[in-house]
């Protein structure tokens, strides 16, 4: 009885890894909507740095055609602090902080390094597992805000727009994420709608405002333990709705739609240390339309600090 | 339970794969075939034609150049306008554009236009505005679809 909930412990307390990792993966221009890390385990407090690179692979139109780059001509490193704690037993809040390089190549090179899209989280534990029940997941809901302290694609003020590293508009989301272990096998699931706000602009791109709209996610994931050692994988399917511009320079939009397929592996090395590394491919599923294809690698080291 | 869990999740991959629609390179020769051929646009306001011919096939990695001439249906002789001309990169499906391009009078009636940069595949507009010269107003706009 003590060894499972021992394994438990420890699976659980690899979930931390699956918020921060998947949220690297971006789409057009300077990144996706992204989510900062939620505590699912038995946890008071973790500290998450991450590191990632990521190579634009193909654009797909809005009529779904995809037109494969030729060159390495667009890449993204992102230098990411995630931290999170509990606060009151079962409420948490958390915080993510990226620090974007971009790099163009090719007749036009430039290269703009700054803050990315900041995000916050505040959460519940709505469903705990108090008493490890075989089938009933655990369950933690949470609202998310992003600042838009990253320049947009319709903000850029450089010739290739590199120097646009985020959404670049204020969002709200309402999400929740559910967990579950058998043995030494996990599974998880996060679901996350996010409502971003018009913002006006008047630079020489667009002297008006910009609309744009709902959004969401669905992540579903599962993992093998070994000892120490996750590995595992997820799938995410991301929905943005059409960014309707209206002023000199106005235009419907079309909705951007892709997917991210991630394998990791984890391990813990001390009881409040563990490290992650990860592929991601956002090629691979899904029928996405109007967006920005990568691949990504990334590693994470998590500090921990247990109830 | 394993087993079943690694039954969701494959069948979820398996119908969930992307089933990539490429632009081959067939197609996208004769794109660039097309591309490199004059454009021929009208102004409904001013009763003219427009030619808009880039230097080379236009694409997302380099500065693009085009020549704008305006002229007579039927006729390739330049006609001068008076009015201010304006041009605006546009990708509307994305709902952004690019720095803005540096128009150069080279003749009455002929501008050539620097600076044009496509900072990403896929389908842009060219949107010519033209301007009345004291108000700045735009009295028309003609948008050139183009694919990158």
């Amino acid at each position: 009885m003590l060894l499972n909930r021992s394994i438990k412990k420890l699976v659980f307390s690899f979930f931390l890894f699956i918020a921060p990792v998947t949220a690297l993966a971006s789409a057009c221009c300077g990144g996706g909507f992204a989510m900062p890390a939620l505590i699912t385990g038995d946890d008071h407090a973790t500290v998450t740095t991450s590191y990632s690179y990521s190579k634009v692979d193909s654009d797909v139109t809005d009529a779904g055609v995809w037109i494969k780059r030729n060159n390495d001509d667009l890449t993204s490193k992102v230098f990411k602090i995630d931290g999170a704690f509990v606060f009151d037993d079962r409420y948490q809040a958390g915080l993510s902080v990226p620090i974007q390089t971009r790099s163009k190549q090719g007749g036009f090179s430039e290269d703009s390094t700054g803050l990315g899209d900041v995000s916050a989280l505040a959460g519940y534990e709505y469903l705990p597992d108090w008493d490890y029940n075989p089938w009933r997941p655990h369950g933690v809901g949470f609202l998310t805000l992003t600042l838009p302290t990253g320049k947009s694609i319709q903000e850029t003020q450089t010739v290739s727009g590199i120097d646009g590293r985020g959404r670049g508009f204020w969002a709200l989301g309402v999400g929740t994420t559910l967990t579950k272990a058998w043995t030494v096998w996990d599974g998880n699931s996060t679901f996350e709608v996010h409502r971003s706000f018009d913002k006006t602009v008047h630079n020489a791109q667009i002297d008006g405002t910009i609309k744009p709209g709902y959004g969401g996610s669905f992540v579903m994931g599962a993992g093998y333990n070994i000892k120490g050692l996750r590995l595992g994988t997820t799938l995410s399917w991301n929905y943005e709705d059409a960014i309707n511009v209206v002023g000199n320079n106005s235009s419907d939009g079309s909705v951007e739609r892709f997917a991210t397929g991630t394998v990791s592996a984890s391990y813990m090395f001390k009881e409040s240390w563990a490290a992650t590394a990860s592929y991601s491919d956002q090629t691979l599923f899904g029928d996405p339309t109007r967006t920005t294809l990568s691949k990504i690698v990334a590693v994470s080291l998590q500090k921990r600090w247990t109830r | 339970m394993k087993y079943f869990l690694v039954l969701v999740i494959l069948s979820l991959i398996q119908f969930g794969c992307a089933r990539p629609n490429y632009l081959d390179s067939v197609k996208q020769d004769q794109q660039q075939t097309v591309n490199s051929e004059v454009y021929k646009l009208a102004s409904a306001s001013l009763g003219l034609a427009i030619d808009l011919a880039f230097d080379k096939t236009p694409n997302d990695s380099d500065e693009n150049t085009f020549i704008l001439q305006f002229h007579q249906p039927g006729s390739s002789v330049a006609v001068g306008v008076d009015q201010t001309i304006a041009i605006i990169l546009w990708m509307p499906s994305m709902g952004h554009g690019s720095s803005p391009v540096k128009i150069q009078k080279i003749a009455d009636g002929i501008y050539r236009v620097t600076k044009v940069y496509f900072i990403m595949p896929g389908d842009w507009e060219i949107r010519l505005q033209i301007k009345d010269q004291e108000t700045s107003n735009v009295i028309e706009q003609i948008n050139q679809k183009i694919s990158i």
